[in-house]
């Protein structure tokens, strides 16, 4: 059966190649791996400067601005910040990119602790507390206890793993020493840390055992498919 | 008649004399006696007292007693020799002893009024300061360890390199003394160096001062029979004889001297000298050859001399009159030296400090050393060019003694008048320098010499150590401080002192302290071993596990994971979200997950989104990342390509810019914020979009992503503008526990979790997709890494309970 030569099988190919100088680390930091990897983020910034060019900063700062308008000489001010970054290129003009900087870092940071205050710390509060909104004991004894138990456990949890965090000391004759009591909720609190760690290493594994599941069945696709 | 006594030999001289007829010193007195305030005390005469009464506070007590008692007991006839205070062994002449206890007394007494305790150097230093010449004998027995034989040895060399310009003229600046004629400070000086060197201008060759009747018939003899063995006449008077550079020669003939006339000491040196001429010039180590520095001490020291080397002090006139045998001897050894001339040339080096000893005429130079030697042996010399330069008397004292300091020098009132004539002998117009009142040290200057110090090396004479006294300037009085002449001659070796610092106890902890950082800095720190890196047989070995579990299911095309039995908690409430979704509705997909993982969020998400496109739903397509347009671009043509050809409105908004700014401004003001597709049309005029003006207008928002702080931001950043709007999150299980507590909080409806999730879909929906591709092989992965972990675990609880049982062993 002859080989149609196609853009399928030419990316296909092209995949197939990569994909194998990628796993070519198991045998070690090659070169094959690192031209790989190289291309990999070469091509990552260049996609990302031609999308920024061509879906930020082409349509929304210079086609307006050109445009014409009088409400489109505001859009100098971002030109200027935009063009005082540059400046940070070199250290010697690099103070006049800080205002720039300066105010990406303030509208930033404003809008993550706002995002974080109302969209993190009070709903999650508000969710460990609701927890505790068990339903009647007549409706299931059986269904209160878990829920009561599901809640107790999130409260310990939540606790102990805050105590854990909590570096305080007191000072005894024997040295600085915590209290007996934040003692054992800070080790309770670890082994609620340690669990968390676990799943997050039991996501990541599993994550990248599906990106490895989808590599070789990649792998053996285009070979049953070309072959 | 008046006498004058000679302040060398100490024998009486005729008043009108002016040159000891006995030694030839000069018995004149110091210039500028009559102007001198302190003249010098010499025997037979009674010192002149000085007004010194301005110096008297600057005495010490015990120095003041000291010189009371020396007032006292002041004898014309005060024997020079015991000039110096007895320290403790002192021993003096017994016509003497009676005086010197008495000044003794005075100086123990003083001593311990003035609280100056002697230490122990000094009075260690009291018996061989002691000038007596019956010390010295037993000194002499140790001159190897006074002088060594290397040392002799290189003066005899030094004598013989000297002795080369000798023959024109008498060698100026000679090492040796004794085997040349003394130059004299006229030669060797200008007239005022001289005066403050103290060499008498006036002094006369020894042949000149002793009258030849003093000549002893020997040493006759000897001249008559070396004046006829002269070789080349060219050569000077100075030059040796030929018998004496035959001597060498006749060494295997000539009988040794009679043992029963040499005394043991004598013996004795010889044999050492016998060791010493073996190992440079075996001619010189001739038994019956007298060495040169014993005879000038046997000749010049005169009648003192004969003190030196006699157990009992001799007359002078036995001295002069009687030869000893084995001068004799070698007298007969002399004339019957017919080989000598033969062996002149090799025996040369060794022969010529005897050359000049003896070639003089009338009398040889070493006996014209003698007034000499004796002038200059009291005063300062002239310079101090080695110890055979000095005089007899001073090589007797200081040579074979320990070295007295100058200050203790000074302590000795009696030596100092006796010393200045001979410095200033000839010097009338230095007179009032000379005359200087010597510089006394008082009790607190002497507490801030040295401790402890000890001499190392050979002794100096105690004239070099006393040196010259200088005259004028601000060293006026002092002795010893400046050379005589710098570079001049063979300079003596100073001698070192070696001054042990004084600390305490914590200062010594502390210099121990500082050793030890100091030496830990130099060490190499240990460094800890380096964990060897992941054994590649490992890697390998895990590798082709995993791969092979992978493998196995998509090879064989067998099912090994079973179906899910136990449906993840999240779906019950995202099952009932997707069934509750309206239709014709708009939803934003947003696709912001990295390439690397979409493998896994096309898995979980394709099943998902495939479900919600056939209920007719319209899609807006956005991504906070660069890469996310094309990534949803991919998505959507490689999974739902079956929805896109029954025309689904799919519109891809692009790149949204900021983060969670972006994100913000999206939310709040959608039209805003975002007007153009990627291919640049307008977005809000799209069919996708229509009636969709504001965040809320939305039916629902799903986000893909595999970054928990990206769906963080989203949930954070929309809360406020969702309203009604479903927020479903289809995440990489890498950030489920990062995502689920908004999903249990009620801010997140929906929640889809990795390659679970979707298989749960699909199964729930019964449409198989790449989840269910995936699920046999993520399943038996999942079992072999589980399998791994475990055995990893095992073994290192193993490992750790042999290594705990080990250290256990061990303590």
């Amino acid at each position: 059966m002859p080989i149609t030569l196609s853009w399928d099988l030419v990316t296909g190919l092209f995949s197939f190649l990569l994909t194998l100088m990628v796993l070519s680390y198991l045998i070690g930091d090659n070169l094959v791996f690192r031209v790989a990897v190289y291309l990999f983020i070469g091509v990552s910034a260049g996609y990302a400067a031609a999308v920024a060019w061509n879906q930020v900063i082409l349509p929304r700062l210079f086609l307006p601005l050109f445009a014409g308008g009088w409400s489109s000489l505001l859009l100098l001010v971002p030109l200027i910040l935009g063009l005082l970054m540059f400046m940070k290129l070199s250290p010697r003009t690099a103070r006049l990119g800080s205002p720039s900087l300066a105010l990406i870092v303030g509208v930033g940071a404003a809008v993550a602790i706002g995002g974080a205050l109302l969209g993190t710390l009070f709903p999650q509060t508000e969710a460990v507390i609701n927890e505790f909104a068990l339903p009647q004991i007549s409706a299931g004894f059986g269904s209160w206890l878990g829920r009561f138990s599901e809640a107790a456990l999130m409260l310990l949890g939540t606790v102990s793993t805050l105590v854990y965090f909590h570096f305080s000391v007191k000072n005894a004759s024997a040295g600085p020493q915590r209290g007996k009591l934040v003692d054992l909720l800070g080790w309770i609190g670890q082994v609620f840390v340690a669990i968390t760690f676990g799943v997050l290493f039991a996501g990541a594994l599993a994550a990248a055992l599906t990106a490895l599941i989808e590599r070789i069945y990649f792998l053996v696709t285009f070979l049953g498919f070309s072959f | 008649m008046a006498e004058l006594h000679c302040s060398v030999c100490g024998q009486s001289n005729p008043e009108d004399l002016e040159v000891c007829q006995f030694c030839g010193a000069s018995l004149l007195p110091p210039p500028g006696a009559g102007s001198d305030p302190s003249p010098a005390i010499r025997p037979g005469e009674q010192p002149t007292r000085k007004n010194t009464g301005e110096l008297e506070h600057a005495l010490p007590s015990w120095l003041k007693t000291l010189r009371s008692g020396q007032d006292e007991n002041n004898t014309p006839d005060a024997d020079p020799d015991t000039e110096m205070p007895g320290l403790g062994k002192a021993t003096p002449p017994a016509d003497t002893s009676g005086d010197a206890s008495d000044w003794l007394a005075g100086l123990d007494s003083a001593a311990s009024e003035d609280e100056d305790e002697i230490p122990e150097w000094m009075a260690g230093l009291g018996v061989s300061t002691q000038p007596s010449f019956q010390d010295n004998t037993s000194e002499l027995d140790n001159l190897d360890q006074v002088q060594p034989d290397a040392d002799l040895l290189d003066l005899l060399k030094n004598a013989e390199a000297d002795l080369a310009p000798v023959s024109g003229e008498p060698a100026r600046g000679s090492l040796l003394n004794w085997e040349a004629p003394h130059p004299t400070t006229a030669d060797l000086f200008p007239p005022t160096e001289t005066n403050l060197l103290g060499t008498p201008a006036q002094e006369k060759p020894a042949s000149e001062a002793i009258p030849s009747a003093h000549i002893p018939d020997w040493l006759e003899t000897l001249h008559s029979k070396t004046s006829t063995h002269e070789i080349d006449p060219g050569i000077s008077r100075e030059e040796p004889p030929d018998w004496l550079s035959s001597l060498p020669a006749l060494q295997p003939e000539t009988p040794s001297p009679a043992p029963e006339f040499k005394p043991d000491w004598l013996s004795k040196l010889q044999g050492e000298g016998d060791q010493a001429g073996q190992e440079s010039t075996p001619q010189a180590s001739d038994p019956a050859e007298t060495p040169g520095w014993l005879a000038s001490l046997g000749v010049e020291a005169g009648p003192s001399a004969t003190a030196v080397f006699t157990d009992e002090p001799a007359p002078a006139n036995e001295a002069n009159l009687e030869t000893p045998d084995w001068l004799a001897q070698l007298k007969s050894d002399v004339k019957t030296a017919t080989e000598a001339d033969l062996h002149a040339q090799e025996f040369e080096t060794a022969s010529k400090p005897f050359q000049a000893e003896i070639s003089s005429e009338p009398l040889p130079d070493w006996l014209s050393g003698i007034g000499q030697q004796d002038s200059s042996a009291t005063g300062a010399p002239a310079l101090v060019v080695s110890g055979e330069s000095e005089s007899p008397v001073e090589t007797g004292q200081g040579a074979f003694s320990l070295e007295t300091p100058d200050w203790l020098s000074r302590l000795r009132p009696e030596r100092e008048p006796e010393s200045v004539p001979a410095t200033q002998e000839g010097n009338q117009d230095d007179a009032d320098t000379t005359s200087l009142p010597e510089a006394e040290l008082p009790s607190w200057v002497q507490a801030m010499r040295p401790v402890e110090s000890v001499i190392s090396g050979s002794a100096p004479s105690s004239s070099e150590e006393m040196g010259s006294s200088e005259g004028s300037g601000p060293l006026a009085g002092l002795r010893g401080v400046l050379p005589a002449s710098p570079g001049f001659g063979v300079m003596r070796k100073p001698p070192a002192y070696s001054i042990k610092l004084q600390v305490n106890e914590s200062q010594h902890r502390y210099a121990v302290q500082l050793e030890k950082m100091v030496q830990d800095e130099g060490k190499a720190r240990e460094v800890p071993p380096v964990q060897p890196k992941a054994n590649r047989v490992w890697r390998w070995l895990i590798s082709a596990i995993l791969i092979g579990s992978i493998l196995l299911p998509v090879l064989t095309g067998t099912q090994i994971s079973p179906e899910l039995q136990l449906y993840p908690s999240e779906w019950a409430r995202t099952g009932v979200l997707l069934n509750e979704f309206p239709t014709n509705s708009a939803m934003l997909l947003v696709f912001d997950y990295e390439p690397a993982l979409s493998g896994e969020l096309t898995a979980s998400a394709a099943p998902v989104i495939s479900t919600i496109l056939l209920r007719g739903t319209r899609v807006a397509l956005i991504s906070t990342t660069p890469t996310g347009p094309a990534l949803a671009e991919q998505f959507m043509e490689s999974t739902q390509q079956d929805h896109l050809s029954r025309g689904t409105q799919v519109v891809n908004l692009g790149y949204l810019a900021g983060g969670p700014v972006g994100i913000q401004s999206f939310a709040s003001d959608p039209l805003g914020t975002i007007n153009l597709t990627m291919s640049g049309a307008p977005a809000w005029e799209t069919l996708a979009l229509q009636g969709v003006k504001q965040l809320s207008d939305f039916s629902a928002i799903i986000i893909l992503t595999d970054n928990a702080d990206s769906g963080r931001s989203w949930i954070e950043q929309t809360q406020a503008d969702l309203g009604d709007t479903k927020l479903l999150l289809i995440i990489s299980a890498q950030a489920e526990p990062m995502i689920r507590p908004y999903f249990d909080s009620g801010q997140v409806h929906g929640l889809v979790t990795g390659l679970v999730g979707g298989k749960t879909y699909e199964q729930s929906y019964n449409t198989p997709g790449l989840a269910r591709d995936y699920w046999d092989s993520f399943g038996l992965s999942v079992l072999a890494v589980e399998m791994m972990v475990t055995a990893g675990s095992l073994w290192g609880v193993v490992k750790a309970w042999q290594n705990q049982k080990k250290n256990r062993g061990e303590a």
